[in-house]
């Protein structure tokens, strides 16, 4: 395999790999309250985290920001936690998405930092930072698209057969990111 | 209520993790494998994160107070790591199994670089590499190789699911 072939590989599993499925869950969560009419919305939506996540992994993959790995690890589950309560808490209403944006692009930075922590482990000194990241970067957008196309299809399917369950999908969802997101926090505040 | 509550808990959590240990949460290493057509060898440099390596090296051999890039780093620390290892990192060509030899390791505060030597490399035969440091230790460790055999550059990585890896020159 080329080492293109590989960061990009490697870039993907990081997203899809269900030994870490923070990224994964954060991902439902942002797409959970949408449906196909609503694509806009969550283009601006992916593109706000991809642009923060980038930033982030962009700045410290060249050793630009440093910050405490562990402080990262557990800021991601809360992440997850508060977007799962602005849905939760907005069942049915009409979220301000200004707002929703900006809170995703910066929770986006959040986990461009986490995706650092494992992008900076596979780097050494004669690695070529900038290919990798590139490679490694486009393999998690492309996680995340596939992602994101998977939920809506389960959306659809879930308004064809139950049209007149939207608050239920979307509070089944939800409680499940936060409750898994919960169960994240403990373990990264006491599994050290 | 809410917000109040968000703020006390965010700060509370925020002041046990500054607080906590700086144990690393992925579990990689990263070896570079170059083969020298002068002296037909590959020379290989492999990093290891260092409190990884001294958890795998008490696993196998007991805690012997390893304290690795440290002044008080154990005298036979080096012999150690090479019996550690021998048995995890081969590569075989043309049904055989290259020989080994051991050049010595660099110990610094995160990371402890391995240098080893193998001889009588084919550069044209496809390779088996067979990489399982620390699979006994972690469930979710990858190991990344890259390899520059002339003008072929080739990566990959194992992981406990794939513990080998074949490098052809014709895929």
């Amino acid at each position: 395999m080329s080492s293109f072939g590989m960061y990009f590989e490697l870039g993907v599993m990081h997203i899809l790999d269900l030994e870490g499925i923070d990224h994964l869950v954060f991902i439902l969560a942002i797409a959970a309250p949408y449906r196909f009419i609503d694509w806009k919305k969550l283009i601006i939506l992916v593109s706000a985290f991809t642009v923060g996540h980038s930033v982030t992994l962009a700045l410290s993959a060249f050793d630009i920001v440093r910050i405490n790995e562990d402080l990262v690890e557990t800021l991601i589950p809360i992440t997850l936690l508060i977007t799962a309560m602005v849905n939760l808490g907005k069942t049915g209403q009409k979220l301000n998405m200004k707002l929703v944006y900006l809170l995703i692009f910066f929770f986006g930075l959040i986990h461009g930092l986490g995706f650092s922590n494992f992008f900076n482990a596979l780097m050494s000194e004669s690695s070529e930072v900038t290919s990798a990241l590139f490679a490694f970067n486009l393999g998690i957008e492309v996680a995340q698209i596939m992602i994101v196309l998977i939920i809506l299809i389960i959306t659809e399917l879930f308004n064809f057969f139950k049209p007149k369950s939207q608050k239920m999908r979307i509070i089944f969802l939800n409680g499940g990111v936060f409750f898994l997101a919960l169960q994240m926090l403990f373990e990264a505040l006491f599994t050290i | 209520m809410w917000k109040g509550f968000i703020k006390i808990g965010v700060t509370a959590i925020l002041l046990m993790t500054v607080s906590m240990s700086n144990a690393h949460t992925f579990h990689v290493s990263v070896a570079q494998m170059k083969y020298n057509a002068q002296n037909r060898t590959l020379e290989i440099a492999i990093k290891l994160f260092t409190d990884d390596l001294e958890d795998a090296l008490t696993t196998s051999f007991g805690n012997q107070g390893w304290h690795l890039a440290t002044p008080r780093q154990l005298p036979a620390a080096d012999k150690y790591v090479r019996n550690y290892l021998k048995p995890r990192f081969a590569i075989k060509q043309n049904n055989r199994t290259l020989s080994w030899n051991w050049i010595g390791a660099e110990y610094n505060m995160d990371a402890v670089w391995c240098y080893i030597e193998m001889y009588d490399f084919d550069h044209e035969a496809d390779l088996e590499w067979k990489n399982i440091i620390f699979f006994e230790i972690f469930n979710d460790q990858k190991n990344i190789g890259h390899f520059d055999i002339l003008d072929h550059d080739f990566s990959a990585y194992t992981t406990r699911k794939k513990r080998k890896q074949i490098i052809g020159y014709n895929k």
